[in-house]
């Protein structure tokens, strides 16, 4: 587990990053920090009472009046933590090629202020989705304490598929836009923004090729139904998030010499 | 620090190779393919490098661009992976490598300070610890609380330098970070690296400035090629580094005559003779690039004569970086005669002298003409015809402008040269047809009048006397011709000579017309570019015959000059 000794010894470094980077976004607004707040409760009260109270969104299952909402961010939420991961993991060599061409700290460090900032905001945001959730009378169930670690899960997988997108990219610059697209398509193959069951029987598929539709569905069940998902699907999960880390190591350390060469 | 010396540094066999793929993504595909398919250009950067360096030791690295200096400094500091072979570190290495690493420009000087400082490997409580020093060894008071992009680039730099100075490492990696900032502060960086040194800091130090070496190190690894070439005390290996220099700088000029035969220097004059060597020479008559100040060294000048030279005044002239005269002198203002000179023969001028001139680099112009400057018949002014670097002899610096007390001597060189060679190698590659009007007219150098012609059919008068540059095919010289004079006037005489001698003299008789002319060249006249003169029997003074006032005296119109191809003259016989 060189990753995490590593990461644990520059612990102070990977702090620092994180904290420029957050702060770097608003450095110079008179708010600062505070937007990182602003912007997730807008959105988050947009979903719930735009789509529930204006557009009368409605889920079959009826669940409360601000059903919808809830549905929506439970599993966008999460989503928008993971694309953001994946993301900015693709283009992590390129942006930060000052720092890498020119001082030497273990570069695990880059994957970890990502991950970690990407985190930081989630969690911002999960509060006031929680909070906004109480507000509007949804039952919370029991289930959420599971549902964090799970979402931990979820953007460790964005981890591992970004370790191997940004060795790829370093020598292939055009991964960076498929990317975009990509996650553009698989936003749409995932239960999000719609209900699964208006898929037609053709598109049933998606479930088992796309790990997103899991993860969404669980989601789904963690917050909404209250119910733990299915454990050979968790444990599909975690072992598809530890090959695409693993392969991703090996990607990386194979190439860490080359990577350095060509930036 | 323990009491017995021990390796701090120690690097073991290390090679880098740079390999260079067509497409980047050949050096991914390679991996899957096992290099079958996109094979990499390779360059070997460092080859099998392997040395120690001991605690509390400052070891200077020298060598020429791309000896591998910076690859090795980069693969010590951890920035850049060896190919093969081992860097073993002893304590905490910090580099002056790279200043302002990760430098924010909307943060404060403050903030960028604890940023950079992390990168530099200080914890929290380290930077808060050291934060009033930094700021106290920036003076940038309260500069600190505004964003880094309101800084000048001067301030930019004393940030940077400030906070990797805080940092107290066992190993200290400098690279030309002295050549920033202006000079009060390059000296305060100075005297802080020279603090760590005496608190037992190790110090690797890159440096094209050999004095800094040689006052800040007690140890000199020369780099060439991607090895070592040379280890020892500083001043045994820079003088080592000299002579890699001198062989470097050697190497380059002749690549440079075979690419392109132009690029010595910049040239003006009619050249009745030319300026075809440039040295400064040490004692063996060895050529130098780079000299300790205050040695004895020699300027050989030598020179090429074209046409008969009564007196010619042979001249130099020492200028700075920017260009600033900084001591010249010539034949003339010396009170040196120089005698008379035929044709082929040449000249050699050496001016030996202590080079008692500051540290830097001077370049040499030399100049042929008469009396006392050159725009007294110009025959050849060559700019920039040699670069020579003067390093410091010791520790002891100096500024300001020199006085040198030269002893200056006009000898007969060996006139090994002919004159072809003389002239490809200072001109390149001359043409074997000059459209006087157009292509070619460079090669046309003193006696010319400007183009007139109409109808887009240019052409030019001589003066009585000129020259110009022609390279020879076989032996004929041909011209299109004409004279304007009234009809019934005595026809012209025009005389081609080369090196002094005379090789033909044609008639051209009166008329408004062209006429084609050949001039047969004596057999023996070698092949090759040449230098011509030519006379003029008779100029037409318009205003003599009451044509024109014009006081111009017009010779002949030349419309066209060349020498005959072989195959040509070939076809003409078969007609």
């Amino acid at each position: 587990m060189w990753v995490a000794r590593s990461l644990a010894r520059h612990w102070d470094l990977l702090w620092q990053m994180v904290a420029t980077d957050l702060r770097g976004r608003y450095v110079g607004s008179s708010l600062g920090v505070f937007w990182s707040v602003i912007h997730p409760l807008t959105m988050i009260l947009i979903y719930t009472v735009v789509f529930s109270k204006v557009m009368g969104a409605r889920l079959a299952d009826s669940s409360g009046s601000y059903g919808y909402g809830i549905y929506l961010c439970s599993a966008l939420l999460p989503w928008s933590a993971f694309s953001e991961v994946v993301t900015r993991s693709t283009t992590l060599f390129p942006d930060n090629a000052n720092l890498v061409r020119k001082v030497a700290f273990p570069k695990v460090v880059l994957y970890g202020y990502v991950t970690v900032s990407s985190a930081i905001n989630l969690a911002f945001a999960l509060t006031i989705f929680l909070g906004v959730a109480v507000l509007t009378g949804h039952e919370l169930h029991a289930t959420l304490l599971l549902w964090i670690p799970f979402i931990g899960l979820q953007l460790f997988f964005g981890l591992g598929i970004g370790i191997v997108l940004s060795v790829v990219h370093v020598f292939v610059r055009d991964t960076a836009q498929l990317v975009a697209v990509l996650l553009q398509v698989l936003f749409w193959m995932t239960p999000i923004v719609y209900v699964e069951e208006i898929l037609p029987a053709w598109l049933r598929p998606l479930e088992v090729v796309n790990p997103l539709y899991a993860f969404a569905v669980s989601h789904h069940e963690l917050v909404l139904k209250g119910t733990v998902p299915h454990l050979g699907r968790l444990v599909a999960l975690v072992l598809l998030t530890a090959a695409w880390v693993l392969l991703g190591t090996v990607l990386y350390r194979r190439f860490r010499p080359d990577i350095l060469d060509e930036l | 620090m323990s009491s017995e010396p021990h390796a701090r540094v120690a690097v073991c066999n290390l090679w880098k190779t740079f390999y260079f793929y067509r497409y980047p993504i050949h050096r991914f595909t390679s991996w899957l393919t096992r290099a079958r398919y996109g094979r990499p250009a390779s360059l070997h950067t460092l080859r099998d490098i392997s040395f120690t360096v001991v605690g509390g030791t400052s070891t200077g690295i020298i060598g020429v661009n791309g000896a591998g200096k910076s690859t090795l400094l980069k693969i010590i500091t951890g920035t850049m992976e060896p190919t093969r072979g081992s860097v073993r570190l002893d304590g905490r290495i910090a580099s002056l490598l790279e200043l302002g690493t990760g430098f924010h420009p909307l943060f404060t000087g403050r903030q960028n300070i604890a940023y950079n400082a992390r990168f530099l490997g200080l914890t929290d409580d380290e930077i808060e610890e050291r934060m009033a020093e930094i700021e106290a060894f920036s003076e940038l008071g309260e500069f600190l609380d505004r964003p880094l992009r309101t800084y000048s680039s001067g301030m930019h730099v004393r940030l940077a330098f400030s906070v990797a100075a805080s940092v107290s490492p066992d190993v200290l990696v400098v690279d030309e970070v002295l050549a920033v900032g202006d000079a009060y502060f390059q000296q305060k960086c100075v005297q802080r690296i020279r603090e760590f040194r005496d608190r037992g800091v190790t110090i690797l130090f890159v440096s094209h400035d050999p004095t800094a070496v040689k006052t800040l190190c007690d140890r000199a690894l020369l780099l060439h090629d991607g090895e070592i070439a040379d280890d020892g005390p500083p001043a045994k290996v820079l003088e080592h580094y000299n002579a890699v220099i001198a062989r470097k700088k050697a190497d380059s000029d002749y690549l440079a005559l075979e690419e392109s035969q132009v690029s010595r220097g910049r040239r003006s004059g009619t050249f009745a003779s030319l300026v075809t060597e440039v040295e400064l020479l040490d004692e063996r008559d060895q050529p130098l690039r780079a000299v300790l100040a205050g040695t004895e060294a020699t300027l050989r000048l030598r020179v090429f004569f074209f046409e008969p030279l009564h007196e010619p005044t042979v001249g130099v002239l020492i200028r700075d970086r920017l260009g600033n005269e900084v001591w010249g002198t010539n034949t003339w203002y010396w009170r040196l005669a120089t005698g008379d000179w035929r044709p082929g023969e040449m000249l050699e001028l050496r001016i030996r002298t202590k080079l008692r001139l500051g540290v830097g680099e001077y370049s040499v112009a030399a100049a042929v003409h008469t009396g006392e400057v050159h725009v007294f018949d110009p025959y050849d002014w060559l700019e920039g015809a040699l670069v020579f670097a003067v390093v410091a002899s010791d520790d002891r610096r100096t500024v300001g402008v020199a006085q040198l007390e030269p002893v200056i001597e006009v000898v007969r060189g060996a006139s090994i040269a002919s004159a072809g060679a003389v002239l490809t190698r200072a001109l390149g590659p001359i043409p074997s047809t000059i459209e006087t009007a157009g292509a070619g007219k460079q090669f046309l150098r003193s006696g010319w009048y400007a183009v007139e012609g109409v109808s887009g059919e240019g052409f030019r008068w001589t003066e009585r006397e000129g020259a110009f540059l022609l390279t020879i095919e076989a032996p004929e010289l041909r011209l299109v011709a004409g004279v304007n004079r009234p009809k019934g006037a005595p026809a012209v005489e025009l005389s081609i000579r080369s090196l002094g001698r005379e090789l033909g003299r044609v008639r051209l008789e009166p008329g408004l017309g062209w006429e084609e002319i050949t001039v047969h060249l004596p057999a023996d006249f070698p092949r090759g570019p040449a230098r011509f003169e030519f006379s003029v029997s008779d100029c037409w003074r318009p205003c003599d015959t009451g044509h024109s006032s014009d006081m111009r005296a017009l010779g002949v119109r030349l419309r066209r000059i060349w020498s005959p191809a072989p195959a040509e003259l070939d076809r003409e016989a078969a007609i």
